[in-house]
């Protein structure tokens, strides 16, 4: 049995592979979402060649990045809403209720 | 996604999990791209065999969407170079 390596470098914590996970699922949805939702609204399905034509290239560029836009413009707005609701705490009438 | 901050053992089960994760993944690719092209291009159904006509259609498919995918790929690469906000 060979104990080289020390112990810090050979634990594995599950909550760290749970957390990798979640990381990794996030990330990989949406890069799902961003290719489903592009191809949806870029690529029409009248296939007359097998390249990307310019029009589509283009769209697509500006698709993948208005999307992370958005993302990131709702990710600021959620942060407001949860800042808001912790400062009213039973006023606020909308919002995710907590027994979620 | 930058795992460096966890020991070698815990990476080492990290990458497993990946390389099994986009297995799932890349099949997922291959029943939306045959998902897709079956929709857009097999309309023809007076013959249970491929007409050259829809033939075709899906070889132009297949290539469009491979390509897209490769872009998408490319703009997703840059765009995580950017700060995104991920809600977990």
């Amino acid at each position: 049995m060979s104990w080289g390596g020390s112990f810090t470098q050979n634990y594995v914590n599950p909550e760290n592979l749970v957390q990798a996970e979640q990381e990794y699922d996030a990330f990989m949805d949406l890069y799902q979402r961003i290719m489903t939702t592009c191809r949806n609204k870029c690529i029409p399905p009248h296939y007359h060649e097998p390249d990307l034509n310019k029009g589509e290239s283009v769209c697509i560029d500006r698709c993948v990045f208005k999307y992370g836009a958005v993302q990131k413009l709702l990710g600021k707005k959620m942060d407001e809403q949860a800042a808001n609701n912790m400062g009213n705490i039973g006023s606020s009438g909308g919002g995710i209720p907590s027994t979620l | 996604m930058d795992f460096s901050r966890y020991n070698q053992a815990e990476q080492a089960q990290i990458n497993a999990m990946i390389e099994h994760k986009q297995m799932k993944d890349f099949l997922r690719l291959y029943s939306n791209l045959v998902q897709r092209c079956f929709d857009d291009c097999a309309n023809d159904f007076t013959t249970k065999s491929i007409t050259g006509k829809e033939e075709t259609c899906i070889n132009k498919c297949a290539d469009k969407f491979l390509k897209h995918s490769e872009r998408v790929g490319a703009r997703f690469a840059e765009l995580s170079q950017q700060v995104i906000i991920i809600k977990l």
